[in-house]
């Protein structure tokens, strides 16, 4: 009985270590259209599996983050030698895509840490899985639909409290490596009901690796970086 | 001019289709969105409101025009409701009824220029499930 015990005890230690030490890394290209202009960001994000997250912007700025599960944000400009720091939740890497993917939550994408409850799931007319989550926190959408195809997620949808849509992602184009499964392109429609527009973000992921070697992963803010109050105002800098 | 007006275009392709196929993005439109779009610094944004991580919120312009525009000429075929965001079969119910034998659809309109004219906007229409979007 002991005896069994201590191999069970063992072989969830070793599965938690396994997924702590699992890494992915990708190549992402954000474009952000609304009224007419276009925004291009080009970023390579290194994701561990115990929540670290180390993003590297290259476009139109170079400058690194580091989040992690708690919400501790380092993120540091080389052109200036400055870093911003910043302990906020909003930040924390269970929010990045990549994360929830390698941590094996892409059947709820992370909605149940995020304080939600499935209320309930149907097969809609065309056969995809639709589960329906809810929340009472008030600064998040009240409800949320989640569709699913082939036992990922396809499409999450924002509901507010009348029962409309605010917010649609679709997830699409999944590359299905033999170890990580993942959407290579994510689009986001956010609809601004006090400015009665929308808002569309497409992120295409490339270069998605398991490999983890690249040194990157375990990137640090330079020791003689000088602590700055406004990440703003590093960025706009010209030099 | 013309690029905004390409953009404005794409953008409406955008929320159209993406109404209409419920779950799949319309790619084709939002490719030529950000093709006809005008390629502006992320940090150079007159009201930019995150840092340029991933989804940067702008001020946006205002289709409430468009809306109106659609209902008039093709509100009998619920058009400017699927433009403006509602079920993807919204239009059948108007299709079948030539929007409501043209009470629905006028009612739509005149409720809409209303929004338009007192300020208020057509915010509240958006996304509406209701078949009667003023109720």
């Amino acid at each position: 009985m002991l005896r069994r015990g201590f191999i069970s005890l063992l072989l969830i230690v070793l599965a938690f270590s396994a997924a702590a030490q699992r890494r992915v890394s990708a190549d992402v290209e954000v474009k952000t259209v609304a009224d007419g202009k276009v925004t291009t960001v080009t970023k390579r994000v290194f994701c561990q599996g115990n929540g670290r997250l180390v993003t590297v912007f290259d476009t139109p700025k170079k400058f690194y983050t580091i989040t992690n599960l708690k919400g501790e944000l380092k993120m540091y400009v080389p052109s200036s030698n400055e870093v911003y720091t910043r302990m906020d939740k909003e930040n924390s890497s269970e929010s990045e895509l990549l994360y929830l993917f390698l941590a094996g939550r892409q059947d709820n994408l992370g909605l149940l840490q995020l304080g939600y409850t499935l209320q309930g799931s149907q097969i809609d007319a065309d056969g995809y899985l639709k589960r329906t989550y809810t929340t009472k926190k008030q600064d998040s959408p009240p409800t949320v639909e989640l569709v699913m195809k082939d036992y990922l997620p396809i499409y999450v949808g924002y509901l507010d409290h009348s029962g409309n849509t605010v917010a649609k992602l679709y997830l699409s184009q999944y590359s299905r490596g033999s170890r990580f499964v993942f959407p290579s392109r994510v689009t986001e429609v956010t609809f601004n009901k006090e400015k009665k527009d929308s808002v569309v973000v497409r992120s295409v992921y490339s270069s998605i690796s398991t490999e983890g070697t690249d040194p990157l992963f375990d990137y640090q803010v330079p020791a003689g970086a000088k602590p700055s109050g406004n990440p703003m105002d590093a960025l706009k800098k010209k030099k | 001019m013309k690029k905004f007006f390409l953009a404005l275009v794409a953008m409406f392709a955008i929320t159209a289709v993406a109404s209409a196929a419920n779950y799949e993005a319309n790619d084709a439109a939002i490719d030529a969105a950000i093709e006809n779009a005008i390629e502006v610094n992320a940090f150079n944004l007159g009201d930019t409101t995150t840092v340029p991580m991933g989804a940067t919120y702008v001020a946006m312009g205002n289709n409430d025009i468009v809306a109106i525009l659609l209902t008039w000429f093709l509100g009998w075929a619920g058009i400017h409701r699927m433009y403006m965001g509602s079920t993807s079969w919204m239009w059948i119910p108007y299709l079948l009824t030539a929007g409501g034998f043209g009470i629905v659809v006028t009612l739509d309109l005149i409720f809409e220029i209303i929004g338009l004219v007192d300020g208020s906007g057509l915010g509240k229409y958006y996304d509406n499930p209701n078949i009667l979007m003023w109720l």
